[in-house]
Parts: C-alpha cells; structure tokens; sequence
C-alpha cells in the first residue's frame, strides 16, 4: 500500500526524495519504494524518518 | 609439469592479486568517505541478498546442464577450463543485473561516475586484448574454444553490466521527473 501520508509530509518540508535520503542515510530509491509501498522498512529507519520529518511513528506509519 | 603451465598457473594468481589490489586502491580514491568497502542501506542489503541466492541458483542450473551435457556424452569445443570460467561470469551476471535492476548495485559511498568510467576503459581493453587474440589465433586451438576467449568474455561481461547501468539511469531518471510532476 502506498504511503501517501509520508510523501505529503516529505513534500510539505519541501524535501526531494534525494533530500530526504540523505538526511536519514539510505538511497533515494529506498525512500521511493517505501512511498510506493514496495519496501517496509525497519522501526530504526522509521524514527529516523520521522524525526527528520517532524511526525510520530503513528502519523506515518499506523494504518488504520 | 612444464614450466609454461606453471607460468600460465603463477601468471593467473598474480593476476587475481594484481586486479584485487588494484580494486582496494580504487575504491579507497574514489569512494566518498575514503573507505574501500561499499555501504548499503538496509533495503539494499536484502535485494543483495537475494542477488546472491539469484546468482547461486543460476550456478546450480549452469552446471546440472553441463552434467547433463555430460552425461548425454554431448561434447562441446570448449576446455574445462572454459566451461569453469563461464559459470563464473553467467553467475556474476545474474547476480550483478539483479543488484542493478532492483537498485542495490551502488553503495551509498560510492562515486557511480567512476566506476562507470572504471568498467568501461576495463571492459575495453578487455575486448580489444580479446579481439586481438582472436585474430592472431583464431577461436579455436586443437579444435577447442581456446583460454584466450577469457578476455573477451570478461569484456563482453563488463559492457553489458555498463549497458544496463545506463538503461537502469535513464529508466530512473524518467521516474524522479514522473515523481516531481506528480508532486507539483
């Protein structure tokens, strides 16, 4: 499923994918499977993103 | 044994050193942070996980074929030393095209500009050394394919690894771009 709740926040930081994996280490394109929901990724990456975004695991990550 | 089948054995180890060292100094020059060693993300790490497992299966049917060719008393004009060589490269193949296409060939340090350049100019003298062989011996030698194919091969392996880099580039580009007007 994809994270579009992720890619808003990304967006509203103003962050590229590129950005965004530079901030928390991994490739750009792990950051673009895990928003294509390709890729789940680890709690520890999880935190990362979202502290680099300003949102709680739950904002980006819990699906209802 | 003859002396030029010791040199051809003490000429191939110094070989595989010569290229391994030559690769440790290349890395540690070009890669980001100076270490030889390429770091992947986690996601990466999975994909070349099962890179390995695509790279061990493609090995395990290459050599039932072989056996079975074998077995069925099918000759082939290719020396065993050929036949052990070309598993090699059909297993690094498929292992490598897997990594590149599922994005987990590139480690985050690394410097992808140079390493093309690297396996091009590698891939080209490769070929060239190859061709070369091939035109002042011929394919064959006592009617076999003849050990000189092997730089023709790893030739012809480098510049097909280059040729999907390149399409795998462009088929990324063209998603970030897709990706950015999606956003906007």
């Amino acid at each position: 499923m994809k994270n579009l709740r992720m890619k808003a926040a990304r967006a509203a930081k103003d962050l590229s994918q590129d950005d965004l994996a530079k901030l928390v280490g991994v490739s750009r394109q792990t950051i673009n499977s895990i928003e294509k929901g390709d890729y789940n990724p680890t709690i520890n990456l999880c935190i990362a993103i979202c502290k680099e975004l300003d949102r709680t695991l739950d904002e980006l990550f819990w699906e209802e | 044994m003859d002396m030029f089948v010791i040199g051809k054995a003490v000429g191939f180890v110094v070989g595989i050193i010569l290229a391994i060292v030559l690769i440790v100094i290349f890395a540690k020059n070009r890669n980001t942070d100076g270490s030889a060693r390429a770091k992947y993300d986690e996601r990466q790490k999975i994909v070349r996980g099962k890179g390995y497992a695509v790279g061990f299966y493609t090995a395990m049917g290459y050599f039932v074929v072989v056996l079975m060719f074998d077995i069925l008393c099918v000759k082939f004009p290719l020396t065993t030393g050929m036949v052990a060589f070309l598993g090699l490269i059909i297993t690094a193949l498929a292992c490598v095209e897997y990594c590149i296409i599922k994005d987990a060939y590139w480690g985050l340090n690394e410097n992808k500009k140079s390493y093309k350049w690297f396996f091009g100019i590698v891939g080209l003298i490769n070929l060239a050394i190859g061709i070369n062989e091939v035109r002042e011996e011929g394919f064959f030698i006592d009617g076999f394919i003849s050990d000189n194919l092997i730089n023709l091969t790893v030739g012809v392996f480098l510049i097909i690894i280059l040729i999907t880099v390149f399409i795998k580039d462009n088929m990324d580009k063209r998603a970030e771009l897709e990706d950015t007007e999606e956003e906007e």
